[in-house]
């Protein structure tokens, strides 16, 4: 794990986007938060202004109906201390005003208690106004000393003072709610004013952290694309520099990507290439036979194989192709890259090898024919009896001649499987028969190393699907070998049993055992236990690692195992055919079996 | 009754196989021998020798063992008698296309000198339509 980033708090590992969404989501609700709190603070502002207006105006009509109370009161003081006709009139509209003005009085935000008060203001209003007519109906009708009684008698000055004490009950109310509202909007404003500075002081910086953010992240993303620029100029420099064709090709076909030998090779420029599809370049018919390995690397899978591309001029390539799936962050294949190596010379070279090796075998065996032949024909005494001495020789000669046979074969059919050109015959065999064969074929040849070859068979019915010959062939390496390597007057035991659904032929001997240090290259080219060793025993080196590419090709397994007590085990298993009906004791052709294919 | 094998042809250019391969059928077979060192003696003598098995090498100068084998189809005379080749070449793929010419079977170099005539025998016998 990355050392810096073990330490990085979880939320800072997010992505850019993710970030600035959060911090402008987180913006955006603190400023909606402070709008709705300022809104508020207005409404309460203009409810309070509307409130205090209202009180003021209530205030207002009251002094106004106090007012004209009192200027009622002096037009019929005057009226009784005139008598005047004029004085009297005035007194009447001066009532009226009153009237009027009582009439309108009223709670503004509907408190009861005020409005009670306001209601027994202007019954006691009318009461005053009824005493001042009375006063004005006495002066009138009994003259001014009667009228004077009436002032004397300080009814209405009683009256006067109960009106002042509901007024300024009235006002004294309504001040000290207009006092509460002041304050509880001075208290609101306050922390209206507080919550909208903060709030913008924090969306501030918000705002600046975000500033931040995406200047790192323009700074990095500049620092990315440089060392993306960098990091692409070197590739293009190495992949231009590189003699294979290198390219990138998407999902529906199109070249995206490719190095300076592809241009070359198909003598097209950056922008005729770009785009292009690589079906119009490598042309229908090239292209249908690598569609296959294409399909496969958009399923995911490396591709691997060999074609001949030509190009514009006519020249013609042998292509060892491979395709590379290329996945987005969701694993899905994208593309694919293209990595073509030619390998005409190799070609040209593995077929001149092969045409070497073809001719020399050939050659080879012509003189060995007639010198094989002629001691043959010598030691076997056709022409004669030969002296011991001269027995001797002649047997060691033929014997070293057989080496030089078997070393020939083992080269060509090494060359042929390594060329893949080994060609098989399967059939369904009769395992038990061809071990049979092979071991009666084998025993002259034991009989030379003073080794007795015994058969054991656990597995009387046992068949199997393979190449006669070749399956022959490696039975004969396995017991030669066991022959070479056992101690004169040894036994080579040749077991053939069946485990499941596998046949296993082992082949077993009391010999020296195989090295420890060998063991995991016994079955590669030119594997020798020892080479002095296994000079003198005749061996090539290529014995097993043919019976492995036969048996494999047989989709079979080739092993060994040391032998308790000493010794080796060479062994190999082969898929068991289940015989659906009976069969017969020769090769099965044309049986149906199970599990053939 | 299958007439016994006695009389064998055989077509080879290299001196020294031919002398050990007559011996070996002869000494050691018991059969009755005309070598021949090409394609053309061959042909030339045949008619002659009138053998009842031809045993002819692949390569040779002049015609070679396949030509000299159409040669002897196209003739009346010598068109039903079974050639076996004798070739160095034995990858599986040459042994076929041989056989495939109408060859009785093939014959791989170097071969057993001792066992020579006995291979040779059983494959006359084994032939189809004697």
């Amino acid at each position: 794990m990355d050392p810096q980033t073990s330490k990085t708090p979880g939320w800072l590992r997010l992505s850019f986007g993710v970030k600035i969404n959060f911090i402008l989501g987180l913006g955006l609700a603190i400023l909606v938060a402070v709008g709705s709190i300022a809104s508020r603070s207005v409404e309460s502002l203009v409810e309070a202004s509307g409130y205090e207006s209202a009180s003021l105006a209530e205030i207002g009509s009251l002094d106004n109906v106090i007012g004209a109370l009192r200027r009622t009161e002096s037009s019929a003081r005057k009226y009784v201390i005139t008598g005047d006709a004029d004085d009297l009139s005035r007194y009447k509209a001066v009532r009226s005003l009153v009237n009027f003005s009582a009439s309108g009085l009223d709670a503004s935000d509907g408190d009861a208690t005020q409005q009670r008060r306001l209601n027994q203001l202007q019954r006691t209003v009318t009461e005053r106004l009824l005493r001042l007519d009375e006063l004005v109906q006495v002066r009138r009708e009994r003259g001014i000393a009667a009228a004077t009684d009436v002032v004397r008698s300080a009814r209405g000055e009683e009256i006067n003072l109960r009106i002042q004490i509901l007024a300024d009950q009235f006002r004294e109310h309504e001040l000290r709610g207009l006092r509460s509202r002041r304050a509880e909007t001075a208290f609101n404003a306050e922390t209206t004013s507080f919550l909208v500075f903060w709030g913008i002081a924090f969306a501030m910086s918000l705002l600046v952290w975000t500033m931040v953010i995406i200047h790192r992240n323009h700074v990095g993303r500049q620092a990315a694309e440089q060392a993306l620029k960098a990091s692409e100029a070197q590739l293009r420099l190495i992949t231009d520099a590189v003699p294979a064709l290198i390219a990138y090709v998407d999902r529906n076909d199109r070249l995206q990507f490719h190095n300076r030998a592809f241009e070359r090779w198909f003598e097209r420029s950056v922008s005729e290439l770009r785009e292009r599809t690589l079906r119009s370049l490598m042309g229908g018919a090239i292209y249908a036979k690598a569609v296959p390995y294409i399909e496969m690397a958009l399923a995911g899978q490396a591709a691997d194989f060999e074609i001949n591309l030509g190009n514009v001029r006519g020249s013609e390539m042998h292509l060892s192709v491979q395709l590379v799936p290329r996945r987005d962050e969701r694993r899905a294949v994208i593309g694919y890259y293209v990595l073509a190596t030619n390998i005409s010379a190799l070609k040209e070279v593995d077929r001149l090898k092969s045409e070497f090796v073809t001719t020399v075998s050939h050659e080879l065996r012509t003189p060995l024919t007639s010198i094989r032949g002629s001691l043959g024909l010598v030691a076997a005494g056709v022409t004669g009896v030969l002296p011991d001495k001269a027995k001797e020789l002649v047997t060691i000669a033929m014997q070293n001649c057989e080496r030089l046979v078997r070393l020939v074969n083992d080269i060509l059919d090494s060359e042929k499987m390594l060329a893949g050109k080994m060609e098989l015959s399967m059939r369904a065999l009769d395992l038990v028969a061809l071990i049979e064969r092979s071991v009666l074929e084998n025993e002259s040849y034991a009989a030379t190393h003073g080794v007795t070859v015994t058969l054991q068979i656990g597995a009387p019915e046992a068949r199997v699907m393979a190449d006669t010959d070749r399956l022959v062939q490696v039975v004969t390496n396995l017991l030669s070998n066991a022959c070479k390597f056992s101690n004169k007057g040894g036994v080579v035991e040749v077991i053939v049993a069946e485990s499941g659904q596998r046949a296993r032929v082992s082949v077993a001997d009391r010999g020296a055992g195989v090295p420890k240090e060998m063991q995991g290259r016994l079955f590669e080219r030119f594997a020798q236990l020892d080479s002095s060793d296994a000079r003198r025993k005749g061996g090539t080196g290529l014995g097993l690692s043919i019976c492995r590419t036969i048996i494999e090709r047989m989709d079979g397994s080739i092993g060994f195992a040391e032998r308790d007590g000493g010794g080796s085990v060479f062994f190999f298993e082969l898929p068991a055919l289940k015989a659906v009906a009976g069969h017969g004791n020769g090769d099965g052709d044309g049986e149906k079996m199970a599990g053939e294919s | 009754m299958t007439q016994a094998l006695e009389k064998v042809m055989l077509v080879e250019d290299d001196s020294d196989i031919r002398t050990v391969a007559g011996m070996a059928l002869e000494m050691v077979g018991g059969l009755k021998i005309l070598a021949c060192e090409s394609g053309a003696q061959a042909l030339e003598m045949v008619a002659g020798f009138a053998p009842q098995l031809v045993l002819l090498d692949v390569m040779m100068p002049g015609m070679n063992g396949p030509e000299v084998l159409q040669a002897l189809r196209q003739r009346a005379d010598t068109a039903a008698i079974p050639v076996i080749f004798l070739t160095a070449k034995v990858q599986e793929g040459e042994i076929a296309k041989l056989r495939a010419l109408g060859a009785l079977d093939v014959i791989a170099k170097p071969f057993d000198p001792m066992t020579l005539a006995a291979t040779v025998r059983a494959l006359w016998a084994a032939r189809p339509n004697p």
